[in-house]
């Protein structure tokens, strides 16, 4: 039986295309993309932020993202530089954020919680997400779902999603066909509706209602009329995923 | 003429309020003996510019050795927040000069290039930008087209922990280089801290970092720890831990302990 963490992991992984490039950071995008490699994606390429290119990592997880580790077996090591850089040119197609705060067109905020003159909290700020929140063809958010953290307006907008809606990426001059692809957290897998760039249910795990997706956020949320449970992760996908992170660092 | 000093050494010549670029990306192949000997010296009103940090720039906010910081992300990643960097900026002690890893990247290599401001992609919309005026707008001459820019970056003194370093300043970064051979070549003066000097007709690698950009050499043994270094040691993260558990003794700590290099 998979726990929370688990099925999000794998719900992450199954996004990832069998190859392209995707940028990948610390935790639980690190444990997906690693996944996708040794299931259905061998030759995805994963570009570790501190500088790892194509790194497949065997044995245990790489516990943070510039770790020796995530460039075992790669193809080269370069700097922070290097790789941020090949999203400012585009080669980078997926990308995996967090935060603090999302809002329903996938704005992110990770930056302060209050006011950014007199934060009430400190958050460790942008690191890499608004650059790759701009860049990346499709982000993948991983987040837990709460009124805290799915609110009306953010506190303040690291990592652009839609901006206020359709067209407005493109407006603010943003790379054509990027942004926002899907949100995971405990409830659910959310897209972005194609008219109206707002977040919508399209896949429920198991155990969870309707219900429970809009209780726990403060803007309302979309159900997709085509909506249906997820697919329950494999034996293959726990016994692959386990086998990475035998000590639970992430998954426990 | 060996550029070889100790620690103390080291320290003793960064004045009160320098502006310095530390190494290193978040808990690997930070500077740490060195931060831990600035912390000794009690030095105060540094600035620190810095991609991503950890217990580097919360220990100097613990200590109150830090005004301001010009970094993308300041954190402990998985392990949690940086909590003395947090408190010291809600009580308005540290400025932030809000950067993302990518622009703070861009500054230091406008400092490389020589020229005054670094075009960027990428900060089309975040509110970065519009509200810190770290990244500005400007129209291209060529195209007419919005480009963001970032100010130059230009440190008073970089300090990089490596693992082979010679006399002359020679030095060898195992594995990831993240920032450290831009921050070398973007600042006024580099001090660099390694695991192993040896002497420069001894060289069995190509060093990245070219003597007659150093100043100053140390030798540092566990330099980074208890961060990791490349392929020489991992993060220990039952040290991280206790820090973050309880921050003061690990002060305490540094402060009591003189140290041995």
């Amino acid at each position: 039986m998979a726990n929370e963490t688990e099925k999000m992991i794998v719900a992450a992984a199954r996004l990832l295309p069998a190859d392209g490039a995707v940028f990948v950071g610390t935790g639980m995008p690190l444990l997906a993309s690693v996944l996708a490699l040794n299931t259905h994606a061998p030759d995805l390429l994963l570009v570790y932020e501190g500088g790892g290119v194509g790194g497949k990592p065997t044995g245990r997880l790489p516990i943070q993202v510039s770790e020796s580790l995530t460039y075992e077996n790669g193809v080269t090591v370069g700097s922070m530089d290097y790789v941020m850089s090949l999203a400012q040119a585009g080669w980078i197609q997926y990308g995996f954020l967090g935060g603090a705060q999302i809002d329903q067109y996938g704005n992110l905020n990770t930056t302060v919680i209050g006011d950014w003159e007199k934060p009430k909290v400190r958050l460790p700020g942008s690191g890499g997400g608004a650059d790759l929140a701009s860049l990346c063809e499709k982000t993948i958010v991983i987040i837990g779902q709460d009124r805290k953290k799915f609110v009306k307006e953010l506190d303040f907008l690291t990592s652009p999603g839609y901006f206020t809606g359709p067209g407005e990426r493109e407006k603010a001059g943003l790379p054509a066909n990027t942004g926002p692809y899907r949100v995971i957290t405990q409830l659910g897998v959310y897209g972005f509706d194609k008219e109206t760039k707002k977040m919508t249910l399209l896949h429920l795990f198991e155990g969870h209602t309707l219900e429970e997706v809009q209780e726990n956020s403060s803007f309302p949320i979309a159900i997709s009329k085509d909506w249906t449970y997820v697919t329950k992760p494999t034996d293959e996908e726990l016994t692959t995923l386990r086998s990475l992170d035998p000590d639970g660092v992430v998954i426990a | 003429m060996t550029k070889q000093k100790t620690l103390q050494e080291a320290v003793a010549s960064i004045q009160d309020g320098s502006l310095l670029a530390l190494g290193g990306n978040a808990l690997h192949r930070s500077p740490l003996s060195f931060v831990r000997e600035l912390v000794r010296q009690g030095k105060k009103e540094l600035s620190v510019i810095k991609t991503a940090g950890a217990l580097d720039i919360d220990l100097l906010a613990l200590a109150k050795s830090i005004r301001s910081v010009y970094a993308g992300y300041i954190g402990f990643e998985m392990l949690g927040l940086a909590q003395n960097y947090r408190k010291g900026v809600q009580n308005e002690e540290i400025i932030v000069h809000e950067h993302a890893c990518a622009s703070v990247i861009a500054g230091l290599r406008a400092s490389i290039y020589g020229v005054p401001f670094q075009p960027i992609n990428g900060f089309q919309g975040s509110e970065l930008p519009e509200l810190t005026g770290l990244v500005r707008n400007v129209t291209c001459p060529f195209t007419n087209k919005e480009t963001a820019v970032v100010e130059a970056l230009r440190p008073d003194i970089t300090v990089i922990h490596v693992s082979i370093a010679d006399e002359k300043g020679n030095a060898y970064i195992d594995g990831a280089a993240f920032e450290d051979l831009i921050m070398v070549k973007a600042a006024a003066r580099v001090i660099i801290t390694a695991e192993k000097i040896i002497d420069s007709t001894e060289w069995k690698v190509t060093p990245q970092v070219p003597g007659f950009l150093v100043e100053t050499v140390v030798l540092a043994e566990k330099g980074a720890a208890p961060g990791s270094c490349g392929s020489l040691y991992s993060i220990d993260e039952d040290e991280v831990t206790r820090y973050l558990q309880d921050p003061e003794s690990y002060l305490e700590k540094v402060k009591g302990v003189a140290s041995h290099v």
